[in-house]
């Protein structure tokens, strides 16, 4: 046992293990390899039967064709593997990632308080323990910092009544943002990320603007610093600052302030306020992989951001099939595709699919409107039914996969209401 | 099974949950057959599919163990940086939606219940060493520690392994952050109702009482990890972040330690455990022992080590070792709070005694007797409720006396 065992999916990696010619006759019988596997788990674990079989039923028991269907689907799947093995892969699959950082700029000088007149430090310099600690007016700024940075000063005004003489406004945040290379009117020059442009990036600091501008927005109800659409622009930086791959390891903390933003918002603001967000974003953002990444970018847990994600998602639709009708019209639109055409583009059904489940179920949609569940039921009906097991097209089988799963996902789910 | 008395609800849930996991585990199961982008394609939806059945829906249902431990496992072996923090992430938002242990207020008693979830899905894995292969990818003890001593090995190595080093830190910080939520409601409950059989049962408890573990050497690990850690210049922003992510779980990790140290120390007392309870030198007096040992270690673990109340007394013990004898008067260590703080004071004015000061200094050196008077007194002033008695202004004026003597 040790942490760089492979995982059992990992020894068909080629990454791992470089494809041999075993591997590679492994491949060309993979069907038959995949369906014993199959078998072979569901028989494997006797202590589990009972959950199991009871699990399998209900994979299996569907009341049309489908169960089966999606069963086959890995069956196909492996199918289009193999003898598609060389030009699946190459063109098909797209990703996210956008460079939003340029060249960094230099900064603003930063404000040096005039420390000449500070009554404490003077006060302290004349005082016959400064021969510990050696204060002159020309160090008292970096004992300061030195006081800030390891925690003394907040002990030293602990109880205090503190005055704080100055906070950075919105502009300020933003020129920070911006000196870091920010593109902040992302929409002329978005650019996609290409994998030999070495940009900069921003600086560290980045994590602790992230970190200010949470903490500003968590005590916006006492101290507003910002106005709702100041806070509107915070959000909207936040998600493109979540589209660049660069940091990607800051996203914990950009979705925590996303988060801590968005519940700033006052009750009365946020309905308006979400709609511009999404509505910004959704005009903005390229539409291509991008689109789906600033929805999953926004986690989905909390109300608020369950709203936002629905919105950004309805928004998109609306851009995507330039439809600014009811909500029934736009679901029938989706209905209207005809995925049996050979011109239909069957990544934009993707995208498609992906953006109206999470603007339907991210929401209430559904509950307050019975219909829009009938209409994306069909679509879904449609994506699994009029695309072929061995439809070639890139995409085929993602689109026809994810409707067979979300198809099945419903019939559980009316199952469970009865 | 307990399970199967509640009746028709739950079984239909069981069977939702059953179908949920056919379903959604069977986007992994193509995996191994697709290229590399597309299983990782494959991966990224699993993790989406999960977090839209269980956490968008109010009323959504927990994934089955089985769908846990798919997740669990991309974070281990996932191979890019999405796939582990999607993955980190989605556990992280699991577990606080559906907790395995926590305390309940029942308002007819006024009482708070410890209530801990039957079978729950565990990273780890204590069991015995023959086991099925479900438990192939569960965290043993010696994985633990082994984690542990890579995270340290890895900080400077070269670019290439960055992912691998970046997965251990992230699955560092998950599974601290795991053994937490275990812990905490568990030591809370033990500390109103003296019941140690809930700690016993902890999964800390049994990763540290495994004998795969070597205590010693683990917290030996931990305090060289910290200080390899602690030096992140010139690192990637990724890297930084996660760095100081690592060294806030570390804290958090010998935190708890030391926090089950101090139960099980009461529990010795009242007799409640039994032999087979094992006994563990205090993660405390080995930790103190190495930062005599190794002096480098101990300017970046005080800088870590932000618990005010356990550094204000591993000061003490550390200061404690080099003072002459007669002038302590309190206990070496372990004594109540009130105390230790007031041998703060005391251990302060020995120093304002010149020659005393002198032997010290000669001793362990001008530097490190700062930075620990530096440190006890700022986790002096951190701790919330200090006893009365020992009085901020007389610290000061025995501090400034003693860096007067230092100079």
């Amino acid at each position: 046992m040790n942490l760089d065992g492979p995982l059992d999916f990992e020894n068909e990696d080629p990454l791992v293990n470089p494809p041999t010619s075993v591997e590679k006759r492994n491949k060309v019988i993979g069907l038959d390899d995949l369906l014993s596997d199959f078998y072979k788990e569901k028989s494997k674990r006797i202590d589990k039967e009972n959950r199991k079989r009871k699990a399998s039923k209900l994979y299996d028991s569907d009341d049309e064709e489908h169960g089966k269907e999606a069963l086959l689907s890995i069956v196909d799947d492996c199918r289009n593997q193999a003898c598609m093995n060389k030009i699946v892969g190459e063109e098909d699959i797209q990703e996210w990632g956008l460079c939003m950082f340029g060249d960094q700029k230099t900064p603003e000088p930063s404000l040096l308080p005039d420390l000449d007149n500070c009554y404490l430090l003077k006060e302290f310099m004349n005082s016959q323990l400064n021969s510990v600690v050696g204060l002159r007016p020309d160090n008292a700024t970096v004992l300061l910092e030195g006081l800030l940075t390891n925690g003394w000063l907040t002990k030293l005004v602990e109880g205090a009544p503190v005055e704080i003489g100055w906070l950075p406004n919105y502009q300020a945040l933003k020129e920070a943002l911006e000196s870091y290379g920010f593109r902040i009117n992302t929409s002329q020059d978005v650019e996609l990320a290409e994998a030999d442009s070495e940009s900069q990036g921003p600086p560290q600091n980045i994590s602790a603007w992230l970190k200010f501008v949470a903490a500003c927005c968590q005590i916006r109800c006492k101290n507003p610093l910002f106005t709702a659409s100041q806070v509107e622009q915070i959000a909207e930086i936040l998600v493109w600052l979540l589209l660049d791959r660069g940091l990607q390891g800051l996203s914990l903390l950009s979705q925590e302030c996303l988060v801590s933003v968005i519940g700033s918002f006052k009750e009365k603001e946020w309905v308006s306020s979400c709609k511009k967000i999404a509505n910004s974003l959704a005009s903005r953002v390229p539409q291509d992989m991008n689109c789906l990444r600033i929805v999953e970018s926004v986690s989905g847990v909390d109300t608020r951001s369950k709203h936002l994600r629905s919105s950004i998602s309805n928004q998109m639709l609306v851009v995507l099939l330039d439809h600014k009708d009811s909500d029934e019209k736009l679901m029938s639109s989706l209905m209207s595709i005809n995925l049996k055409e050979k011109s239909c583009n069957l990544f934009r059904t993707y995208i498609f699919l992906v953006l109206a489940e999470n603007w339907l179920f991210s929401s209430k949609l559904v509950e307050e409107k019975p219909v829009l569940m009938e209409m994306w039921v069909v679509f879904l009906r449609n994506c699994s039914r009029q695309i072929s097991s061995t439809d070639l097209r890139p995409y085929a089988s993602k689109v026809r996969t994810k409707a067979a799963y979300l198809l099945q996902g419903w019939r559980m789910e009316k199952q469970l209401k009865f | 099974m307990s399970r199967e008395k509640k009746g028709n609800t739950s079984r239909v849930i069981n069977s939702y949950g059953g179908g949920l996991e056919a379903n959604t585990m069977a986007m992994l199961d193509s995996s191994g057959t697709k290229d590399n982008r597309d299983a990782n394609e494959d991966r990224l939806q699993y993790l989406e599919a999960v977090r839209a059945a269980s956490l968008v829906p109010e009323n959504g249902i927990p994934p089955t163990n089985k769908m846990y431990q798919a997740i669990f496992q991309i974070l281990r072996f996932g191979r890019t940086l999405e796939l582990i923090t999607a993955s980190f992430q989605l556990l992280s938002q699991l577990h606080q939606r559906f907790p395995w242990v926590y305390i309940s207020d029942s308002a007819a008693s006024g009482k708070h219940q410890l209530e801990i979830v039957d079978e729950a899905w565990s990273p780890f894995n204590f069991g015995s060493d023959v086991d099925s292969d479900e438990n192939e990818s569960s965290v043993r003890s010696s994985l633990f520690q082994e984690l542990i001593q890579n995270l340290n090995n890895g900080v400077n190595e070269s670019e290439e392994s960055n992912l691998k080093i970046l997965g251990n830190m992230f699955l560092f910080q998950y599974l601290v952050h795991f053994l937490k939520l275990d812990f905490t409601p568990r030591n809370l409950t033990y500390e109103e109702t003296m019941n140690w059989s809930l700690l016993k049962e902890s999964s800390l408890n049994l990763l540290l009482a495994s004998r795969k573990v070597n205590f010693k050497l683990l917290m030996k690990d931990c305090l060289s990890t910290i200080h390899a850690l602690f030096d992140a210049d010139g690192k990637s922003i990724s890297l930084v972040e996660l760095h100081k992510g690592t060294l806030s779980a570390m804290k958090e990790l010998l935190v708890m330690i030391m926090k089950l140290d101090e139960s099980k120390k009461k529990a010795d007392m009242e007799g409640i455990t039994t032999r087979g309870d094992g006994v563990r030198t205090p993660a405390m007096e080995i930790i103190v022992d190495q930062l005599t040992y190794d002096g480098y270690l101990l300017s970046s673990f005080l800088q870590v080590f932000a618990d005010p109340k356990l550094k204000l007394e591993i000061v003490l013990q550390y200061l404690t070792k080099y003072l002459p004898k007669p002038s302590v008067r309190t206990r070496r260590s372990h004594g109540p709070q009130a105390e230790d703080l007031k041998s703060l004071n005391g251990i302060l004015k020995t120093f304002s005694n010149g020659t005393n000061a002198k032997s010290i200094i000669k001793k362990i050196g001008p530097d490190i007797v700062q930075i620990l008077i530096g440190h006890a007194f700022l986790a002096r002033l951190t701790i919330a409720n200090p006893d009365k008695s020992d009085s901020i202004t007389e610290i000061c004026n025995s501090i400034i006396s003693a860096f007067t003597n230092l100079k």
